[in-house]
């Protein structure tokens, strides 16, 4: 099988090497042109497969209560907030933000040159937009294009242009609502009636009316964690957005940059903080973008150096260098060109392409470096080269791809692209190991007369004793592997499966800081929207039903990490108080029956007098009457809270805490209440963030475990078809199955959560560390077939290729280790675990395989160890 | 949006029908016409309300509504529910009152008690539908600007165009619109269309007056059909008139506290 690239290929390289490497530059250069089009993509959308139900299901009930995600813009005053010029601050930054627009000079230039391109209907109204340049006072006029558009006859309109409106129209108005002290529904009964109003319609100056305001947003409890902290010292507005995060992600950092730009002056002494999972996606994205700036110089300084340590020449580790960059450079080029984010996951990928690339390079100079001290020729030492190790080469690379490439099955899609994209890298880095570095070495002068094997005489050593051990104590390295992964194997009942938003942090950067003291002190950051589906029109005007969803928000709020619940049942029983007379008594849902007072007129002695007396009315009747009056009142707010005939309900929960065990407890009360109360009458189901961070945490485990299982048996055929046998190709899997047990070991011992990022480790080991299992076992079977006993070919075989897996294995780990420095927990977990793991395969590779083969040879009859 | 108003008036031909030696009305003399339509003593009105939501929901409703007009000029206005079953009864009652503030009472019948309510902002939705409370009060010539814009066909009906852009401070200050522009029967003085504007020039909502007819035994012409359109957001209000009594003689003890008790 050594012949797999043919002779002439390489000779034909050799004879035009100006011209593989013109060729590789062009694809290269347009390859990284394309890359700087790659998306940073945070959301939790991501992480599920195009159409995934959960997420459709998310987005309908999103769209049935008019729904987007939210920014908590809280202002904190240890003081309290009810003072003249903190309440300011909220009328001036409710004020402000409504009218944020992020339309730029960039946009006017596009409206202008499609005004030009498209002429007359549009030109003039276009004109007149851009007369003052492009900003909020331009909503109207945009507006009133936009409209034009849509009433025009789609084929006449350009498709490009209607985007480009629909667009700026967005920029112009990104916020659709902002909810503050300043502006929301306060239901109350004044001197003049009832009346739904915001309860800070002027900023109070006076002590009087200071206190009236605290009064009137205490009295009412929908207000209280809500609106406003418990202690006073702090009132949030809340900011949502007019579009979907995930499709709209430049748009939602351009707003956020304005957001935030727009509420620094109002620190001092106020303190004003940013929450909520879009301003966590913000971050996250650009913590993403740090990481990366930072760990890629750091990972390639690190391997130059471990390649100097190796090769005492910096040519030499200039060329497994350009392999790895370029391959990262193509992965990201494939992965901008069909149009596919980098996310937490994905972005450690360039890391791990670093460790893999880096493996080809060293193992193809090291042969070299070796056929040059023999050869003296360039092109002879090249070729020879290329035959020994083309074949290793291929075949570390298609179990690599084995490794990574069954993550392409996994229901989540970041994980999938981790999975496809390494793929692809790996290929990249083959196309280029086989090609460039023949060329490359050709055009560079060989390498002093520094002979490696000499250059590493203790290194040699030490690895000739190990494999002596090894071969001697043979049982015992199998009883201990054997004894180690049963302990290991005892651990994993004690794994849990867990990840978080905000937790994720390394860094007490601003959006930790300000999602911990949102928790403090209001009912917290994120949302779990329980939706009831009555399955009948005006259902939710059942007293019965009402009644049951207020208690399902008692038993949600009884939960110490739920800090907040509102529904429609909180807007009737507030209309239920305030009709009457704010009497404690009736601060409920109506009954069934309520008994009223009704007053008539009655004639008594051709007297008009007014009698009462007491009449039963229908509950539902009353219900439909107050939904009816608040309607009246101008109260839009229920909208989001029951939809347009009252079937279906919203109940939101604001829930302290991001980190899914704790939110899927909640979601279980929630479940556990409906089988109990609602069913079968009710349907309900689940939507926001909260959610969908669950159902993500749901398709790790069976995901992550077919993958594997996968990955396994397409490497043990792989493994079998390279070597011919099959006891060789379980040989070859065994210290990685030893291996992958001892990471899932250490993931419980070290109470480590199993989470989307956590879960890639045990594939990200099977891919890197098979490499060593075949360069050992075919350096073996080479060595072996020389002829000579086992013993011999296997110490030769740990001399040569075991030196090249020590030092692999190290440059691999240190390139991991540089993970360390990430802002992100789950990836700094990544970071020490592969980098320990490696070492562990690589061991196993050293001691368990000549043990293996020494076991074999022993039981084989000639006692020379031929093979099945 | 004067500017956006003017543009749409460059649309119309201006003076369209030179051919009669005629001069055109002012803006102002086609809403006296209107106007003149427009005013009774007082009407009684059977109304369905169908709301329809951007997302194609519906709800029905069906109301009475008696509006009768003071010497002055102010309005009292009584509305009861019909239907749905569960708001049978209820009614509103709304007095307006020159120099004060207008007053506003409630009655829901299962709480067999009227509430005083506290004067509903003229932009805010009547009873949930896409009709403000502004759209349907009389027109007030003397807090407008009228501008004669041009002529138009509107359903086989000649009609003026005229923009009606608000210069009384307390109207700017209490209305959602910028300016309107109102297409006026040639023939009767009733409103075929009105599109309004807000205050940034958006172009916020279309009234669409159809199926007029003259009210029986009078010599008053009204739209038995009015579709309220919400261009941005996609919903409308479609209200059909059953049956229009005008000046039959409303009892002035409809707008009081005591009758809007009574079922």
């Amino acid at each position: 099988m050594a012949g797999v690239v043919s002779e002439r290929f390489y000779r034909l390289i050799l004879a035009h090497p100006l011209w593989v490497i013109a060729a590789i530059a062009t694809l290269t250069v347009f390859l990284g042109w394309q890359a700087r089009r790659v998306e940073l993509n945070s959301s939790i959308e991501a992480f599920f497969p195009e159409g995934h139900p959960a997420v459709t299901q998310d987005h309908e009930i999103k769209q049935v209560f008019d729904s987007r995600e939210l920014i908590l813009v809280a202002l904190l005053n240890e003081d309290g907030v009810f003072n003249p010029r903190t309440l300011t601050k909220v009328r001036d930054l409710t004020q402000e933000i409504w009218g944020l627009a992020v339309a730029t000079d960039r946009d006017a230039q596009r409206l202008e040159a499609w005004a030009d391109r498209l002429g007359p209907p549009y030109q003039r109204p276009i004109q007149g937009i851009l007369e003052d340049g492009l900003g909020a006072s331009d909503r109207g006029p945009v507006n009133n294009l936009w409209i034009a558009i849509e009433e025009a006859d789609i084929d006449s309109v350009n498709a490009g242009f209607r985007t480009f409106v629909d667009e700026l129209r967005l920029k112009l108005s990104p916020v659709s609502d902002v909810i503050s002290l300043a502006q929301v529904d306060n239901i109350t009964a004044t001197e003049s009636g009832l009346d739904v109003h915001p309860p800070m319609s002027s900023v109070p100056e006076s002590g009087d009316e200071l206190a009236a305001l605290t009064a009137t947003v205490f009295e009412n409890e929908m207000f209280v964690n809500g609106l406003v902290s418990e202690d006073s010292t702090g009132t949030v507005i809340l900011v949502e957005l007019s579009f979907y995060y995930d499709d709209h992600i430049d748009l939602a950092h351009a707003l956020f940059r304005e957001l935030e730009a727009l509420a620094s002056p109002y620190e001092g002494p106020e303190e004003v903080h940013l929450a909520g999972v879009p301003m966590v996606n913000v971050y996250t994205t650009k913590y993403m973008g740090g990481d990366l700036a930072r760990l890629m110089p750091l990972v390639i300084v690190l391997v130059i150096v471990v390649m100097w340590f190796a090769f005492r020449t910096i040519k030499g580790a200039l060329i497994p260098l350009a392999v790895v960059l370029v391959s990262i450079v193509w992965t990201l080029g494939v992965m901008a060109m069909v149009g596919r984010p980098l996310t937490l996951m994905t972005s450690v990928m360039p890391i791990i392409l670093v460790a893999i690339g880096i493996a080809d390079g060293i193992h193809v100079i090291t042969e070299y470096q070796l056929k040059w001290a023999r050869h003296r020729d360039r092109d002879q030492a090249i070729v020879a080269t290329m035959r020994a190790m083309g074949a290793p080469v291929i075949f570390t690379s298609l179990t690599d791809m084995a490794g990574f490439g069954s993550l392409a099955i996994s229901s989540v899609a970041s994980i999938r692209d981790f999975g496809i994209f390494t793929s692809v890298g790996v290929l990249a880095a083959l196309i280029f190991s086989l090609t460039f570095i023949p060329a490359m070495l050709k055009l560079m002068e060989p390498p002093h007369g520094r002979s490696l094997v000499t250059a590493g005489g203790r290194v040699t050593q030490f690895l000739e004793r190990i494999g002596q051990i090894a071969i001697q104590h043979r049982r015992w390295v199998v009883i201990a592997t054997v004894a180690a992964s049963a302990v290991a194997a005892l651990m994993l009942p004690r794994i849990q499966v867990g990840s978080r938003m905000v937790g994720y942090f390394k860094t007490r950067s601003k959006i930790v800081q300000a999602s911990e003291l949102i928790n403090e002190r209001f009912g917290g950051t994120e949302v779990l929207n329980v939706v009831i589906d009555t399955g009948r029109p005006d259902g939710l005007k059942e007293p019965e039903v009402l009644s049951k969803m207020a208690a399902l928000q008692d038993s949600l709020e009884a939960r110490v990490l739920v800090g907040y619940t509102t529904s429609l049942a909180d807007y009737v029983r507030r209309i239920h108080y305030v009709m009457n007379n704010a009497d404690p008594a009736f601060n409920r849902i109506p009954f069934e029956r309520e008994q009223v007072l009704e007053t008539d007129w009655q004639e008594v002695d051709g007297m008009e007098i007014e009698i009462e007396r007491e009449v039963n009315v229908n509950g539902r009747d009353l219900i439909a009457q107050y939904l009816l009056l608040y309607e009246n009142a101008g109260g839009d707010d229920i909208l989001k809270l029951a939809n347009f005939d009252y079937s279906k309900a919203n109940v939101v929960a604001q829930i302290r805490t991001d980190h899914t065990p704790h939110l899927r407890e909640v979601r279980q009360t929630a479940i556990d209440f409906a089988q109990r109360e609602f069913a079968p009458d009710a349907d309900v189901s689940f939507a926001g963030c909260s959610n969908l961070c669950i159902v993500a945490d749901d398709l790790i485990i069976p995901s992550q475990l077919k993958s594997l299982g996968l990955a396994l048996v397409v490497i043990a055929i792989l493994l079998v078809l390279i070597f011919g046998s099959v006891r060789r190709g379980l040989f070859g899997l065994l210290p990685l199955v030893v291996t992958i047990l001892m990471v899932f070991a250490l993931l419980a011992a070290f109470g480590i959560f199993l989470d989307a990022v956590t879960a890639l480790i045990a594939s990200i080991v099977l891919g890197i560390g098979i490499d060593y299992s075949v360069h050992f076992l075919w350096r073996y079977e080479t060595a072996h077939a020389k002829g000579g006993s086992v013993d011999a070919a296997v110490r030769e075989t740990i001399v040569t290729s075991g030196r090249a897996i020590v030092f692999n294995s190290l440059a691999v780990a240190t390139g991991f280790l540089v993970l360390l420095v990430s802002s992100f927990w789950p990836v700094i977990h990544i970071g020490w675990m592969v980098a320990g793991s490696m070492l562990i395969a690589a061991a196993l590779a050293l001691v368990l395989l000549p043990a293996l083969l020494g076991i074999e040879t022993r039981k084989a009859p000639n006692g020379q160890g031929e093979v099945i | 949006m004067k500017k956006q108003l003017a543009l749409f008036g460059l649309a119309v031909p201006l003076l369209a029908a030179p051919a009669i030696a005629q001069v055109p009305p002012t803006g102002r003399e086609v809403m006296e016409t209107h106007k003149m339509q427009d005013r009774t003593q007082d009407t009684e009105a059977e109304i369905r309300m169908t709301i329809i939501s951007a997302r194609g929901g519906t709800r029905e409703r069906d109301i009475v509504m008696w509006t009768k007009t003071r010497s002055d000029d102010t309005q009292m206005q009584l509305i009861r529910f019909q239907s749905p079953a569960d708001v049978e009864g209820t009614g509103f009652l709304s007095i307006e009152n020159l120099g004060r503030e207008d007053d506003n009472w409630l009655y829901l019948p299962a709480l067999r008690k009227t509430r005083r309510i506290a004067g509903a902002d003229k932009r805010d939705s009547f009873v949930g539908t896409d009709f403000s409370f502004e759209d349907l009060e009389p027109e007030r010539l003397d807090s407008y600007e009228y501008r004669l814009a041009g002529s138009e066909i509107v359903e086989k009906s000649e009609t003026w165009v005229v923009e009606a852009t608000p210069t009384d401070p307390k109207k700017i200050e209490e209305t959602a619109y910028g300016g309107r522009q109102l297409w006026i029967d040639k023939k009767n003085g009733v409103m075929r269309r009105s599109e309004f504007y807000g205050r940034d020039g958006t172009f916020l909502k279309r009234l669409n007056a159809e199926d007029v007819r003259p009210v029986p035994g009078t010599d008053k012409w009204r739209a038995y059909r009015l579709t309220m359109e919400d261009i941005l957001g996609g919903s409308r209000t479609v209200l059909e008139i059953s049956s229009y009594h005008i000046d039959e003689g409303v009892p002035e003890e409809y707008f009081t506290q005591r009758y809007l008790r009574r079922r």
